[in-house]
This record gives C-alpha cells, sequence and structure tokens, in this order.
C-alpha cells in the first residue's frame, strides 16, 4: 500500500486539475471550429469518444515522446535507443536515423537472454531453419511439433509440477484459461493490483469477481468467510468453487506476494489458487524456479501456475502448469490452445536452451552466475536508491524498484532528463497505474554490470534532485546511526569500532555522534546515541522538520542493537511525519521477517493524528544475512505500547544475532562502504 | 330461564354499580354527556383509558425483525461445511486427443506428409534469411511491451509496410492472433453500444464482443437478408440509435464456415443504417483478391470504408502476431486503449521482419496468388461428389470445409466420426488433415467439419492425392450415401 503525502496529494491533483481544465478549454475552441465546418461525422457517432479520449489527445500526447521510444538493437544491457523529433507539438512524432547508446533500465531483460547468447542462439537459429518462423497452424490442427512437447516437458519439470500446456503470448494465458476454469456460480477472488491480463481474463469467464486489499492475507480471509458465509449474491446458494489470484512479483510495485500466508488461508477455506509468475518465474529463487523457491512454498500447494517466457527467458509465450488431469482438460477445450496458432519453433527453442542454461545443463555454471548477479545486483541498486533518499516500493530481491514521481509533471520530466544522460527508464502512468500514482519503474537485469549500475545511480541521484523526487531524504540520516548504534552496541568488545575510528560522514547529524562518543564513556553511550540521534534529526540536520522529543526512554534494555525509544513528536507538519510513517511500513516490509506489521501498519494508517509513538530499533532481518549489500537496518514507528508485543520477536532476533556474527561483518561492511567517498553522495 | 334473568340481573346491578361509583368519582357535569338521546356517562374515564394505552403502544418500539449476524462459531461452521467442486470436470476418453507432432514443418511435397495446414502461401528461403538476419541483431524476444522500450525499428517498419500494402494510412501490430481482434473490439465499443455480429465469428471475435459488454445482437451466418432484417429492427426500434455507436462484425472468409462474406452488399447496407464495419481478414490477406489484398480487393471495394480490418499474421504471412488497420485516429486511439497492445509484450521482431518480407515475396510474385487459387480449383475438382460430406465454403475460399451431408444430429457424434475419417487419411495415405475442434466456451454452433487449408506449396499431384484419400475414406467410413 502506497499512503501518499497530503500535501503531493493536493499539488498532484491540482496538477491533472490545471491539464483537464485547459484541454477542456482547448476542446471547447476545437469544437466552435468543427462546427463550422461541415459535419464529417455523416450520420455515425464518433468512433471514439469519452474521458479516455479526452486523456490521451490532452494529456497523453503532451509526454507521448516518454513512451513507445523505439530501439534499434536487442534490449540488452546498454541499446541503441532511436532518436524522434516532432514538428507538430508531439502530435506525431518522426524517426531520425539517429541513435543514442542508453543504459537500459527498462527491459524486463532479467537473465540477460535476451541479447544473442553463446549457447541459445546457435541452437534457436537452427530450429529457426529446421522448422519455420510458424507453425502457421493451431496446437491440434498440425502445429504441435516435437520442440512443443519437448517445451512442455521442459517447463513442467522447471517448475516443478507434473504437467504443463504452453501458449503464444502471456496475456492471452491468462485471458484464456480463466474462462475455461471458471464460470457462472464460481467465485474469483482477486488481488486489487492484478494485471489487466487476469482482470480481463476474469471478466471473461463470467463469474463473479471480488477483490482483496493489495498482498493482506488477512483481508483474503474476511472475504473468503464473508463469501462463503454468504453464498452467491441473491440466491445465496453455495459457490461452485472459488479461485484466488495472486501474482508472484507485482510488476508495478516490486512486491513479493506473501505466498506462504496467502496460501494457509486458501487451505484453510479450501479455495484453489492460481499464481501468476510473470515477473517472478526464472528471476527470483536459487535455482530461478520463482517466488515458490525463494519463499519456501511446495509448489504442490498450488493448484495453478502460470507464467510468461517474455521476461526472464528472452523469448515469447505463457504457459500453465499443474496436475496432468488440468493440463489434459486445457488441452482439450481451451480456445488458445484449439483455435490461436501455436508458439513459434524459435522462440520455443529459446525457452528450452535457457532453461538449459539456467539449470546448468548446458555444461557451464553461467546459469547459476546469473541468477546470483540479478540478485547482487537487485539488492545493491534497491539499497542505494533508498539511500540516496528514493521513495522506492517493493522487496528485497525483487528485480523490479519502482520510483514514485507521483506528479504528471515529473514524469516527462525525469525520463527525458535521464535519456539525456543516456539512461533509458521506463515512466509509468495511468492507465497502467492509478492517476495519482505515476512512478518510474526499473528493471535490473543481470547483463548490467557494476559499473553500469554506478553510473546509473549517479544520473538517477542528478535527475532526482533536478525534479525533487527525493522524498525521504531524513530517512537516510536516521538509518546511518541506525546502523551505527546497532555497530556499537553488538559488536564483540575487541572487533567493535573504536569512536575514535577515522570516519567520513557527511550528515551532520552523524558527525555529532562521532563527536558525542568520543566525550562519553563506554556504559553511557547507547543512551547518549539515541539521544543525539533523536535530537540531531529533529532538530539539528532538518531545520525544517519542527517536530520535538519530549522524552525518551530506553523501553527494552536486554538485548544488544535493538532499542526501543518513546518520541513525542508534534503534529504541526503532517507531510514531513506522514513521510516518516511511510517509511516506517516499508522499514517493516524490508525488515523482512523481524516483526509482522500488517496489523501495525494498519493501525498506524487509521490513526493518523495520534501524539505519542513508539520507535523500534531493529538492527537487521534474515534476508540482510548473507547478503553483502541488503544489510540495512529497519525500523517502525508504532503505536504507543506497540513496542511491547514485539519483545518476543526482539528475543528471537537475539537468537538471531547470537548464530550469525557474520551479521556484524555485514554491517562493518555497510559501514565502511558508507565511510569511503562513494557515488551516492 | 330463571338462571339466565338472574345472571341478566347480576350483570345489570354490577354495571349500575360501576355507573354509580363512576358518577360518584367522576362527578361533573361534562361526565354526563348525551349522544344521540343516549346518556353516557363515565366516557371521559374511558377516553382517557384509551389515550394512556395509546401513549403506552407508541412508547413500545415499532417491529423490528431482529438482526442477528452471523456469529463468527457460524461462518466458521459455513466453512467447514463448504465442500467445492473440483477444478476440472472428471475427464472421459474423448479429452485424451494428442495432436500428432510433427517432425518438421515443410509445407513443400514429397515430404512427411501432404499437409493441409493454414500456410497458404509457401515462401520458405527469404523468409528464413530475414529471420536469420533478425534474430543475430535483436534476440528472440522484445523483453517489454511496446510503451516501454519494446518497440523495435522493425515493429515501426512492419506497421508502416502493412499499412502501405493494404493502402491505409496507419497499422498496429499485435503480438498474437488471437488478442487482436479480443483487444480492438473493447477498445471502440462500449457498454450501450450496438453491435451486430454473424453468429458464425470466431472465438477471438465472440471474446471481444463480450469483454466489450455491449448490446450484441447476432444475425444468420451469412445471410445477408438477416442482417438486413436485423439492422432495420435495430434502427427503427431504438430512438436513441444515431448517438449510440454501432458496428457490424463480420470475417472476410469463415474460419468455421469456410464461407466469404458478401461485402459488396454489406457495403450498401452499412451506409444505408449507417453503421462503421469491424472486419476479420485473417483468412483471407495474402489469399483473395488478385494481389492478394484481401476482401476488399476481391469485391473491388475502396478500404476506406471499412473502419476496422484486422488479421492474424499466422495464417498466409506464415509468421505469427496479428494487425489491425485503418485511419490514423482509430490506430493512434488503440496505442493506449487496447489491452492485448498496452500490456502485452511485443512481437518478437524476427516475426515483425518476417511478416515484412512476406508481403515484399508477396507484392513482387503475384504468381504465388495464381498457384494458390488454382489449387484451390484443384481440390474442389477433385473433391466434387465426395460421397457423404458437402463442401461448406465458398469457391474461391482457401479454406475448403467439408461438412456432413447428413448430420447425425448431435455435434459430437458428427466429431467422431470426421475424425474417424481424418485418422484413417493420416494413417493409410499420409494426408494431414485436421477435423474442426471446438472448445466448450464456443458459442458458435455452426456443424463441425473437415478443415482443407489450401497452400501455394501444395503441387497439383499432392491435391489429387490428397481428394482422391479423402473421397475413398468418406466412402468407407460414411457409406455411399
Amino acid at each position: 500500500m502506497i499512503a501518499i503525502p497530503y500535501l503531493t496529494a493536493l499539488t498532484t491533483y491540482f496538477s491533472y486539475g490545471l491539464l483537464f481544465a485547459f484541454g477542456q478549454f482547448r476542446d471547447f475552441f476545437r469544437k466552435l471550429i468543427d462546427w463550422s465546418k461541415a459535419n464529417t461525422l455523416q450520420g455515425y457517432a464518433p468512433i471514439c469518444l469519452g474521458l479516455e479520449d479526452f486523456y490521451i489527445r490532452r494529456l497523453y500526447l503532451r509526454i507521448q515522446d516518454c513512451f513507445g521510444r523505439p530501439i534499434s538493437s536487442a534490449p540488452d544491457a546498454w541499446f541503441d535507443v532511436v532518436e524522434r523529433y516532432s514538428n507538430d507539438n508531439n502530435k506525431t512524432l518522426k524517426r531520425t536515423t539517429k541513435v543514442s547508446r542508453c543504459l537500459n533500465l527498462g527491459s524486463y531483460n532479467y537473465l540477460g537472454f535476451a541479447a544473442a547468447d553463446e549457447y541459445c542462439t546457435p541452437r534457436v537459429i537452427e530450429t529457426l531453419k529446421k522448422y519455420s518462423p510458424s507453425t502457421c497452424s493451431s496446437r491440434v490442427d498440425g502445429g504441435t511439433t516435437v520442440l512443443h512437447n519437448e517445451l512442455e516437458k521442459y517447463v513442467a519439470s522447471f517448475v516443478r509440477k507434473p504437467a504443463a500446456i504452453v501458449f503464444g503470448m502471456g496475456y492471452v494465458t491468462n485471458s484464456a484459461i480463466l474462462p475455461v476454469l471458471m464460470g457462472k456460480g464460481c467465485l474469483i477472488i482477486s488481488d486489487s493490483l492484478n494485471h489487466n491480463s487476469i482482470v480481463n481474463g476474469a471478466r471473461g469467464s463470467g463469474a463473479t469477481i471480488r477483490v482483496f486489499q493489495h498482498n493482506i492475507p488477512s483481508h483474503l480471509e474476511e472475504v473468503l468467510r464473508e463469501q462463503i458465509a454468504d453464498g452467491q449474491p441473491r440466491t445465496h446458494r453455495p459457490w461452485k468453487k472459488i479461485i484466488v489470484i495472486v501474482e508472484g512479483i507485482y510488476s508495478m510495485e516490486g512486491e513479493l506476494c506473501k505466498l506462504p500466508e496467502i496460501i494457509a488461508v486458501c487451505k484453510k477455506y479450501k479455495a484453489y489458487t492460481y499464481l501468476d509468475e510473470a515477473h517472478s518465474i526464472g528471476a527470483v529463487g536459487k535455482t530461478g524456479r520463482g517466488v515458490c523457491e525463494l519463499l519456501g512454498v511446495d509448489t504442490a500447494d498450488i493448484d495453478i501456475m502460470m507464467g510468461t517466457f517474455t521476461k526472464s527467458f528472452g523469448s515469447c509465450g505463457g504457459y500453465i502448469a499443474g496436475s496432468e488431469d488440468l493440463i489434459k482438460y486445457l488441452k482439450y477445450t481451451c480456445p488458445a490452445h484449439l483455435y490461436a496458432t501455436s508458439v513459434s519453433p524459435p522462440a520455443a527453442q529459446q525457452i528450452i536452451s535457457s532453461i538449459r542454461v539456467i539449470l546448468g545443463e548446458d555444461g557451464s555454471n553461467r546459469g547459476a552466475q546469473k541468477l546470483a548477479k540479478i540478485r547482487e545486483n537487485s539488492n545493491f541498486f534497491r539499497s542505494e536508491l533508498q539511500k540516496m533518499g528514493f521513495e522506492v516500493l517493493g522487496d528485497n530481491d525483487s528485480p523490479v524498484m519502482p520510483i514514485m514521481l507521483y506528479n504528471p509533471a515529473k514524469i516527462p520530466a525525469f525520463s527525458r532528463e535521464c535519456l539525456k544522460h543516456n539512461v533509458a527508464v521506463v515512466t509509468v502512468a495511468f492507465p497502467a497505474t492509478p492517476l495519482l500514482l505515476a512512478r518510474a519503474r526499473i528493471c535490473i537485469s543481470a547483463s548490467h554490470s557494476r559499473e553500469d549500475l554506478v553510473k546509473a545511480l549517479q544520473v538517477i541521484s542528478k535527475v532526482g534532485d533536478l525534479v525533487g523526487i527525493k522524498m525521504l531524504k531524513i530517512v537516510g540520516v536516521i538509518e546511518s546511526i541506525c546502523v551505527w548504534i546497532v555497530i556499537v552496541k553488538s559488536c564483540p568488545s575487541s572487533t567493535r569500532p573504536r569512536a575514535s575510528t577515522p570516519m567520513v560522514f557527511e550528515d551532520q547529524a552523524a558527525k555529532v555522534v562521532v563527536q558525542k562518543l568520543r566525550e562519553e564513556g563506554e556504559e553511557n553511550r547507547r543512551l547518549v546515541i539515541s539521544e543525539v540521534i533523536l535530537n540531531e534529526w529533529i532538530n539539528g540536520s532538518s531545520k525544517q522538520n519542527p517536530a520535538k522529543v519530549v522524552t525518551y526512554q530506553p523501553i527494552y534494555e536486554g538485548i544488544k542493537g535493538l532499542q526501543i525509544v518513546r518520541v513525542i513528536m508534534k503534529q504541526t507538519q503532517k507531510t514531513q511525519l506522514h513521510g516518516v510513517k511511510k517509511k516506517s511500513f516499508m522499514g517493516s516490509q524490508s525488515g523482512s521477517g523481524l516483526v509482522d506489521m500488517d496489523k501495525d501498519s494498519r493501525t498506524i494508517r487509521e490513526q493518523q493524528v495520534s501524539l505519542e509513538r513508539d520507535v523500534l530499533v531493529s538492527p537487521e532481518g534474515e534476508n540482510g544475512v548473507g547478503d553483502p549489500h541488503g544489510a540495512r537496518a529497519g525500523w517502525t514507528v508504532g503505536k504507543k505500547g506497540f513496542a511491547a508485543g514485539v519483545k518476543e520477536q526482539c528475543r528471537q532476533v537475539e537468537a538471531l544475532f547470537r548464530r550469525n556474527s557474520l551479521c556484524l561483518a555485514m554491517m562493518e561492511r555497510k559501514l565502511r562502504l558508507r565511510s569511503e567517498p562513494t557515488h551516492s553522495r | 330461564m330463571e338462571v339466565s334473568t338472574m345472571m341478566s340481573s347480576t350483570v345489570q346491578n354490577l354495571m349500575n354499580v360501576t355507573f354509580d361509583w363512576l358518577n360518584s368519582t367522576l362527578d361533573v357535569p361534562s361526565v354526563r354527556a348525551v349522544v344521540f338521546g343516549f346518556n353516557i356517562r363515565g366516557h371521559l374515564f374511558i377516553e382517557v383509558f384509551l389515550l394512556v394505552v395509546i401513549l403506552f403502544l407508541l412508547s413500545q418500539k415499532s417491529y423490528k425483525p431482529p438482526k442477528r449476524p452471523l456469529t463468527n462459531k457460524e461462518i466458521d461452521e459455513l466453512c467447514d461445511e463448504w465442500v467445492p467442486e473440483p477444478l476440472i470436470p472428471s475427464l472421459n476418453k474423448e479429452l485424451l486427443y494428442e495432436p500428432p507432432a510433427l517432425e518438421s514443418l515443410d509445407c513443400l511435397p514429397g515430404q512427411v506428409s501432404t499437409k493441409m495446414s493454414k500456410c497458404y502461401n509457401a515462401f520458405h528461403k527469404k523468409l528464413l534469411e530475414s529471420c536469420t538476419a533478425s534474430l543475430d541483431k535483436y534476440g528472440v524476444g522484445s523483453c517489454g511491451p511496446r510503451g516501454f522500450y519494446g518497440t523495435i525499428d522493425v515493429h515501426l517498419d512492419c506497421e508502416a509496410r502493412i499499412a502501405k500494402f493494404l493502402g491505409t494510412p496507419e497499422s498496429i501490430l499485435y503480438s498474437y492472433g488471437l488478442s487482436t481482434m479480443f483487444s480492438a473490439i473493447p477498445a471502440f465499443s462500449k457498454k450501450g453500444d450496438i453491435i451486430v455480429a454473424d453468429e458464425g465469428v470466431h472465438w477471438g471475435i465472440q471474446n471481444g464482443l463480450y469483454l466489450s459488454r455491449s448490446t450484441v445482437v447476432y444475425f444468420k451466418h451469412n445471410d445477408i437478408n438477416s442482417l438486413r432484417q436485423t439492422l432495420e429492427k435495430i434502427t427503427t426500434e431504438n430512438k436513441r440509435v444515431k448517438k449510440l455507436r454501432r458496428y457490424i462484425v463480420i470475417e472476410a472468409v469463415y474460419q468455421n464456415s469456410g464461407q466469404i462474406a458478401p461485402l459488396d452488399e454489406i457495403i450498401k447496407l452499412k451506409e444505408k443504417y449507417r453503421f462503421r464495419i469491424l472486419l476479420d481478414e485473417s483468412n483471407s490477406i495474402g489469399v483473395l483478391g488478385s494481389s492478394g489484398r484481401g476482401l476488399t480487393e476481391h469485391y473491388g471495394v475502396p478500404i476506406e470504408k471499412i473502419d476496422l480490418v484486422t488479421a492474424d499474421m499466422g495464417r498466409a504471412l506464415a509468421t505469427e502476431g496479428g494487425f489491425c488497420t485503418g485511419s490514423t485516429r482509430v490506430i493512434d486511439h488503440q496505442r493506449l486503449s487496447s489491452s492485448g497492445y498496452v500490456f502485452s509484450a511485443s512481437l518478437p521482431p524476427y516475426l515483425a521482419s518476417a511478416a515484412i518480407s512476406a508481403l515484399d515475396i508477396l507484392e513482387k510474385d503475384p504468381k504465388l496468388i495464381k498457384k494458390l487459387k488454382n489449387n484451390i480449383a484443384v481440390l474442389w475438382k477433385g473433391l466434387s461428389g465426395i460421397s457423404g460430406l458437402t463442401i461448406a465454403g465458398s469457391q474461391e475460399s482457401p479454406i475448403v470445409y467439408l461438412k456432413l451431408k447428413k448430420s447425425t444430429g448431435s455435434m459430437q457424434e458428427d466429431r467422431r466420426l470426421l475424425e474417424a475419417i481424418a485418422e484413417r487419411v493420416l494413417k493409410e495415405d499420409s494426408v494431414f488433415v485436421v477435423a474442426s475442434k471446438r472448445s466448450t466456451l464456443d458459442k458458435c454452433r455452426l456443424p463441425v467439419g473437415i478443415r482443407l487449408y489450401v497452400s501455394a506449396g501444395h503441387s497439383e499431384s499432392d491435391l489429387r492425392k490428397a481428394s482422391e484419400s479423402l473421397k475413398r475414406v468418406a466412402k468407407q467410413v460414411l457409406g455411399g450415401s
């Protein structure tokens, strides 16, 4: 869930309002001119009408150069973007022959199979010569080659299901399968942010559709209970069957699905599960087998697994994997199988070869390297972006990271400025996102080198300053100091960094911390730090934040590296505080596994004006362990008294810390990273 | 008798005593009222009593059925009791059909089998060259939707090439044939709009019609009179019809029957009733017309009269994907409103370049189309007099659709017969033909049949062999009837 700061929401609404007003103004004159001319419609109703058409003509066309930029090379880590120009205020864009070589942060080329590959490409070309570019017929009408059968076997074993069926397009996979499985008297419960293909498929099925709040298992349970108890609308007959549809990685949020919890709920209520792994298959998990592998879910618990080959495998098409009976039934009745042209043989070969590479069946370890690389790249990039103060959505390990832009004017600004510096980013606006939540989306690939990413970060940081989207700057300071606390308090005394260790902190607050540390004795340090942090955070480093610490109080002393401080903030500046609160959810998400914040984050959202809050500073979630760059402190603002409930979890964290002295080393390394004059500042 | 008088006197006495008591207690002049000559005593008391009763009743809450929401325990029970149906119905033997897997895909004769599949025009070598070059340059997939760096220059070239070929201002590429129509229709037709569609349209269109939520009226398959009546009825019945968007949705060559739509007459009706036409040319591009420009060329109708032309490129163009072509306004609208275009990864670039070279070949080499037409004629001639089956399609159609002369009455039974024929033809004579399959979702109720797709790659002897074989097997299976 994204909570928009009030001020931002206001300015965004204002911007759209202004665009709308000017658009209507221009439409008025357009009508006058058209009226004086002869009517061209001749008795037909206009073919395009309504707000949608208005949106395209008056809003979208103004910035259409930011979308659909043609490229003239493979969508690899670097690609050639064709330059375009317009002579009529962006209404039409003409291609030039000039290209600019740009860093590609837009394509879903997660594993880098988009470009020519030493293993895949020769095989693909061989296949092309043996078969033709297309089978020219549907699967049942002679479009099934041995290659297709082989592909289905490979896919089934890759996703660990007994059988699979493949289609020529991912979108069609969703929208043609759902009508086959569900019909009248059935219920589809869909995540609120599911992809359009699922929405269309659900609509096409004629089943009743209910939506649960994005990625909140407790709400799913609520909906399920209500629906099972109520039955079908009006007749109150029991539902024939219920299916819950979720995605592995949400493409516009970069979030991982809370699959274990959702599966547990579905099992409890006997609902079937449908998992769309369009973005996650191949991209996450130790051997690239998607979210199930990453989150430790048994694939047998999922009834229908869907995915696409467009992303990680660099091909086209989609699959459904499930029980043998399910696949047989689909082969008998699914219109996409019976009527649509089968997967193009070279594309099928590309999928087979890339799966072989991922599994190491090509005789090299390139697949494992790619998987390690994308994880490392994604986590590095995400943590750096967050440090810079961008509002980045999504979870660790996810290669998709949206940066919130909100204001419509920032969409073209961000996109064009980045392109000027030869970094191609995707900006997303309505209709792909809600109107207010425009964002830039970055997709990281295994083919990006560290230098590429560093360059991208430099450019994005610069452009972010220019465009004004570093909305959470204040958090960066806090975070660095939290890490400090963790290290000071949790290192064994021999390895503990001394106060005199030379540190290059640019943050004013941090300097004061170091200064204070030098002055104080060992045992008082912790207290001092918390005092300094809060004072500096609130009064020092950011003058414009009038919130003030009235009192602080270490509540829970028993744990090294963890502290809970009670803060009372003034509610005078809602935006700032809001920003802080919002970050708190994100902190909790990235601190994954530490604190289950579902409930608490909702209570926070509900009680936007309450005075006393506990701040829980936690060192590191499990995810960070073993990840050289993801080491990051999470922190959470909760209701007064909330902290007490976390004590149990704190104890677990303590145990975790004892087990993993590794974690401390991570922290130290991170500190070193910070202390070097890095690219990020 | 005595008892009753006693009773009455007792009652009278009692009443008298009561009234006396009342008179004495309420001895005010107003108590003694005279109504219609009767002296009613003590009425004030009764009025007060009634008032008290009314007040008492008013003070009571009005009756509401008690609202008792289900308790958690009850919901738990309901949840426990609920038993879902199985995800899929149980499978019977019929479902277990496995299509034969092919070792190669040559449309050329002399190979494994004489294939009767959709490659209407066989152009091989140049296509392969352009595909290989494209694969080398762009890789296989485009890794993104058109809006987000999934637009590759060949896509734009291909769109321009299609527009040039068909003589339209602009066109738009879809990444899959099936999704073309079901994305394009909902982009233009919304709730309340009217669509008149042929009852024989294929599933892609049916799905588009359903998703558009428009008012859909079907007319009899390829029946111009039925269309006229439908249009007439809609126009006269609905007063608001002028303000609504109205469309006629037809296929050029019907996938489900092989018939060609009578476009010239439909155009006349369209202009009379002011409907727009959405035409699916999947089976006619590269086939009909002297230079393969489809149904409009076949009838000599200017293409501007058709508002939206869609086509699946997985047929005559020997590639994949689909396109939609029309005026600039119509095409540009789809670039943001058509869900299959916006939300799907774009067509793999090598398939786009295959389409470009297919069109190039088609334009350069009109002999191919002549050959195809000749082949169709040969097959027609060869199949004439086939026993038990009739050809449903039109004479020029590349789909030669054989349906049963006498249906057994059930579609399943029909299909079983046809499948038996197809199987034997493949087994005995290595001629690959297919009986049409229908999805359970398909609303089309036209008779099933054996679909023969004629290709320019077939030689005359192939076709003769195929028709001979079909004739022989049909006779054996269906008897001489």
